[in-house]
């Protein structure tokens, strides 16, 4: 069997938007207000009445060897764990804050933010720290999902559930329409861990646009500009 | 159905490692969490029920050296399978709040001037007790009101309000689902007030204003089946709300409707199936207490051209819709919530949506809508203990509780009106005691009425409240007694059962109640005590937790013996797994579908004898019934025995409901003379008045409400992971007639709303005459996902007291009870609430309900929240 490589993904047929895995998440970590390692983007288009409202979770991409976090930490605070997971480095976390904004600015998709209380570099680690990944034990946000939208394991495991799923259901006709499972912005890094079932050019749209970790696109008054 | 390998699987495969498959929630069973805290030995995992919305989600509860660290959802509970919402989740920030009241509290200063002193429980139980002593002694017990919101306490209010002596045993159900209980019970009898319908087996799903992808009550639980109906089975899902909901943006169609319409459309609907032929005779004839020929009559002008009048919905969808929901039956479900029933013409409505699923015939069969069970139903095996002696009703008559003029509702469910009846003296309060409620923001008209009751101390001479938060109304009190979070108390509790999967839960505290606060039913129970003359009987328990002991008694033991209160601790829930078999072995096999139809075995027969009822519309049915029972042991249909639907009295879905017409001619003002009113036996529509009038009107606007995914009504706006998500509520317009009145995102405009310009008829006592309710200054929200001639303000914003997360004064005001709180501070609420004007965010929000007026459904009493005539004025 291939080296083991952790994935996630979202159908986004099946998220209605319900915040349960942002909140699982603030709980599982204590992730303070005002930042997020995974956020649910609630984004509208259309005119009346053939207006749309769309949902699309997004988190770190979580792109193991190339991810560009990764490349660019030059202190050891960044690191691959045995699972393929790019963690930080709970022995050595940086402090410095040269070092993290340069860190996180090498990050394409803002999934990094500085801890504010702690004062270091922090993104979702797929609960790498808190859950038996390794065992098969799924991330918070995974076992909290009431419809069933997050799908998480091994990809280079075919009995994995997030596997399964892409095998279930790539390529398949629903409701007239062809599926395709796609990863958040593979043009620009290949690795990318992060997967969508469902993904628009609206919803990809949001993600360019850098919004999707900036709390005030929670407000309604901003969904519809998200969408633009 | 799809499965991914999830928690829940995991935690029972790591049972079946330890060998103990039947019992893989067993605490001793759970793996330890994963990664850093798996070397913590101070890890326990303990089952509960959720409450932090009504719909009661089994949860398991993650604590970490005596704090409660992490929600999840309880694999054993049937319902939840496992996930909790983002409510449940939060949870915690109710728990740790670090503005909770945490020790009795008296008032020092004028009431509502926010001046606190600290007192003994000794001395707080001994003043309330000393009072309702004096009530009592006087005769005068009804003058003692117990008001609660969703309280959870079961039947032990019933028992302290019953056991004091007072029918002032007040609730919330008139603000909240009424309209939809009373008229599913209507039709399908007494306690099967919610649909649990096939949603998971459907084909088609048509929804008249329930939004339960973000609320809806067990929400939680038709989102999951859904899903699992929509991705699986390509299920269609219909919307017809006035707000593109979320709900309504997951629907394969979203129709906007005029407000107050779905009635009609429902009605046109069942004009379409009847008029083409798409009925189900065969069902109407043999199981309801109607004909074909009766409904054809009464349905004739229904037309859907009729109902596009009132609705701005084309006919031409309505019949195609029709046409397409009576293609898929058996496999349809039409339902609605409060978008469509909190009206003041809501209770036709809820049968006019409920009786479609009759015409087609697709009750209680799979994918169809189904019948509502609750594991406590003792038809379904599980009896809950009452703890005896139970006592009597009390032979005091209240006005309030039971106002002649709503001889219809459900049994005291009238709760909307009850300020403004205070207000007018119709009765007189001497102690009121609020328990889960927050009226003064919540009631119509609260921040105004219900506020003004409040404050004067003729009308409320003494009021106690029970609470863990200083909420709105909570800070308008004399004395405050600190109740735990539901996270350090206990309970019975269950939601109806989804799957035909019987169950009941237990609440029970995970962690000890923080400082002085205490589960309200040990308070309630040394109250009765110190009360005494004759009402410690009713509480004989040495405690609550010894009452739960006699509750669960029944819980029959698993095969390691483990069985009662004990099992109920370990486990959260009991399933009881050989249903239907346990109710008769002839059933095994079955699974809950068309319990209706399923014949009665000879011993279920025996002792019964038959009478034929005759309906004045003039069917006749054979039922059969036992010597001094109520209610019928089961039905005659074509010469069989059937267990029929067996809590109504003709065994008939009764769709002709002549209950009603005989309610009417009961139905008085308060003065005694006769009420007019619509007291129709068949499910019918009338326009709610000046709301035609508004359509063709560019000035005006219906003012609506809504809720989001991540609140409830009053009580999670202090949870900082909810609020971060949902604390600014601007008003929203459609963006083409915010245009016309050149509005532009975020001005501020006062709505003003006006009282209906006159009254159809109904409760005299509910002024319409045109005047203003109330001005509100809010920023508006232009949008392309609302009907045009509709303005609406979300709930759950605006607070004007509940601690700083909810009203985000971080860093500004704080709680006038400081000095005596045992909460521990939380920095992300001193320091990082980014919301907070004095961030230079938006802010908390706006209370809208200062100018929803009340409004009850004439015939059931429903608040109608969504009638609102309201007009715009640019600041």
């Amino acid at each position: 069997m291939s080296k083991k490589r952790f994935a996630i993904l979202f159908d986004l047929r099946r998220c209605n938007g319900c915040y349960a895995c942002q909140t699982a998440c603030k709980a599982e970590h204590g992730i303070p207000l005002g930042v997020f390692r995974i956020r649910v983007n609630t984004f509208e288009y259309g005119k009346y009445p053939d207006i749309k409202r769309a949902f699309i979770p997004t988190i770190c991409a979580q792109a193991g060897k190339d991810s560009p976090m990764l490349k660019s930490c030059r202190d050891g605070s960044i690191v691959l764990d045995e699972n393929g997971i790019v963690r930080k480095n709970r022995e050595r976390p940086s402090y410095n804050p040269g070092e993290i904004e340069k860190i996180i600015r090498s990050d394409p998709y803002g999934g990094a933010f500085v801890h504010p209380y702690e004062k270091s570099i922090d993104f979702c680690d797929f609960c790498a720290t808190t859950r038996n990944i390794g065992a098969g034990e799924p991330p918070a946000c995974v076992t909290t999902c009431n419809t069933e939208a997050i799908y998480f394991g091994n990809i280079s495991d075919p009995g994995s559930a997030i596997s399964r799923y892409i095998r279930k259901w790539d390529g398949s006709i629903w409701k007239g329409e062809r599926l395709h499972v796609v990863r958040m912005k593979a043009r620009e890094v290949p690795d990318v861990n992060v997967y969508y079932i469902g993904l628009t050019p609206e919803m990809e749209a949001v993600i360019e646009g850098h919004k999707q970790f900036d709390p005030t696109f929670l407000e309604v008054w901003r969904w519809q500009e998200a969408g633009r | 159905m799809s499965r991914k390998f999830n928690r829940r699987d995991f935690l029972k495969s790591s049972a079946a490692m330890t060998g103990s498959l039947l019992f893989p929630l067993n605490a001793a069973a759970l793996p330890g969490p994963g990664g850093d805290e798996k070397r913590d030995t101070g890890v326990e995992h303990i089952p509960s029920m959720c409450l932090n919305c009504t719909t009661s989600c089994g949860i398991l509860v993650r604590v970490k050296n005596g704090r409660a660290v992490k929600i999840d959802g309880n694999p054993l509970d049937p319902n939840v399978r496992g996930t909790v919402c983002a409510k449940g989740q939060a949870a915690l920030n109710q728990l740790y709040d670090p503005d909770r009241i945490t020790c009795p509290l008296k008032r020092v200063g004028k009431r509502g001037e926010h001046k606190w002193k600290r007192i003994s429980w000794d001395e707080a139980l001994g003043e309330i007790a000393g009072r309702l002593i004096r009530l009592k002694e006087a005769g005068k017990e009804e003058e003692f009101v117990f008001h609660h919101g969703r309280s959870k306490l079961g039947s032990l209010k019933k028992r302290f309000c019953r056991a004091y002596g007072t029918p002032n045993d007040l609730n919330h159900t008139s603000i909240c689902s009424n309209n939809l209980r009373r008229g599913l019970n209507s039709l399908w009898g007494k306690g099967i007030d919610f649909d649990s319908s096939d949603f998971a087996n459907t084909k088609y799903i048509l929804n008249f204003g329930s939004n339960f992808f973000e609320c809806h009550q067990g929400g939680h639980y038709i989102s999951k089946r859904a899903m699992e109906g929509i991705i699986e089975n390509e299920a269609k899902l219909v919307t017809f709300d006035i707000r593109l909901s979320n709900t309504a943006a997951k629907s394969d169609e979203w129709h906007p409707l005029f407000p107050g319409s779905d009635g009609a459309i429902a009605l046109a609907m069942g004009n379409t199936i009847l008029s083409e032929g798409l009925h189900d005779e065969q069902f109407i004839e043999t199981w309801t207490t109607t004909t074909v020929e009766e409904l054809k009559a009464a349905y004739r002008d229904f037309t859907p051209e009729w109902a596009a009048k009132i609705s701005d919905v084309p006919a031409a969808d309505i019949r195609r819709l029709a046409k397409e929901f009576a293609a898929a039956a058996p496999r349809c479900i039409a339902f609605l919530n409060r978008g469509a029933h909190a009206h003041s013409n809501g209770f036709y409505t809820a049968r006019a949506v409920y009786t479609l699923n009759a015409l087609t015939g697709n009750i209680g069969m799979p994918g169809g809508f189904q019948y509502s069970i609750k594991g406590k139903h003792k038809e379904w095996g599980i009896r809950l203990n009452e703890p005896q002696p139970f006592p009597r009703k009390p032979k005091k008559k209240s006005k309030v509780a039971f106002p002649p003029e709503y001889p219809y509702s459900w049994v005291k469910k009238v709760g909307g009106n009850n300020f403004l009846y205070w207000k007018n003296a119709r009765e007189k309060v001497s102690v009121y005691m609020g328990y889960c409620i927050d009226a003064a923001y919540t009631w119509p008209e609260g921040p105004t009425i219900t506020k003004e009751v409040f404050l004067d101390e003729d009308i409320i001479p003494f009021h106690v409240a029970i609470d863990a938060f200083y909420s709105e109304q909570t800070a308008l009190a004399d004395i405050i007694l600190p109740d735990g979070t539901f996270l350090e108390k206990y309970d019975h509790d269950q939601w109806d059962a989804y799957d035909y999967v019987p169950y009941v839960g237990l609440r029970q505290p995970v962690v000890k109640p923080l400082g002085e606060a205490r589960d309200v039913r040990d308070i309630l129970h040394e109250l009765a005590h110190r009360i005494g003359h004759g009402m410690e009987k009713y509480f004989p328990w040495k405690d609550t937790e010894a009452y739960m002991k006699e509750v669960f008694a029944n819980i029959p033991p698993d095969e390691k013996g483990v069985g009662g209160f004990e099992r109920m601790k370990r486990d959260g829930v009991y399933v009881q797994e050989d249903f239907p078999a346990n109710i008769h072995p002839a059933y095994r096999g079955k699974k809950g579908y068309e319990f209706f139809k399923w014949e009665l075995p000879p011993e279920k027969i025996k002792d019964t004898f038959s009478e034929t009822i005759t309906l004045k519309n003039g069917k006749k049915v054979e039922v059969l019934k036992r010597k001094g029972k109520k209610g019928i042991a089961g039905v005659i249909r074509n010469g069989k025995a059937y267990h029929g639907f067996h809590r109504m009295k003709t065994g008939l879905f009764e769709i002709y409901q002549e209950d009603i017409v005989k309610a009417g001619e009961n139905a008085r003002n308060l003065d005694g003379s006769k009420l007019d009113g619509i007291y129709s036996a068949l499910p019918t529509y009338y326009p709610i008045p000046g709301h035609q009038e508004v359509r063709v009107d560019d000035e005006k606007f219906i003012l609506t409400t809504f809720k989001v995914n991540v609140h409830t009504q009053s009580r999670t706006a202090n949870q900082k992971w909810l609020s971060e998500i949902w604390h600014y509520n601007p008003m929203w317009i459609n963006r083409e007639a915010g245009k016309r009145l050149r509005l532009r995102e975020g001005d501020e405009v006062i709505v003003t709303t006006w009282r209906h310009p006159y009254r159809a008829f109904g409760d005299k006592a509910i002024p319409a005459d045109g005047s203003r309710v109330g001005d509100l200054r809010v920023r508006v929200h232009l949008t392309d996902a609302i009907h045009p001639k509709v303005i609406a303000i979300s709930n759950h914003c605006g607070h004007w007291e509940y601690g700083r997360t909810a009203t985000a004064m971080a860093g500004k005001g704080d709680i006038p009870y400081r000095n005596f709180t045992f909460a521990k501070p939380d920095r992300d609420v001193d320091e990082n609430i980014w919301w907070s004007e004095a961030k230079g965010g938006n802010g908390a929000g706006y209370a809208p309900n200062s100018i929803m007026q009340i409004n009850p459904d004439p015939v059931s009493g429903q608040q109608g929240w969504f009638d609102n005539i309201a007009t715009i004025r640019k600041v």
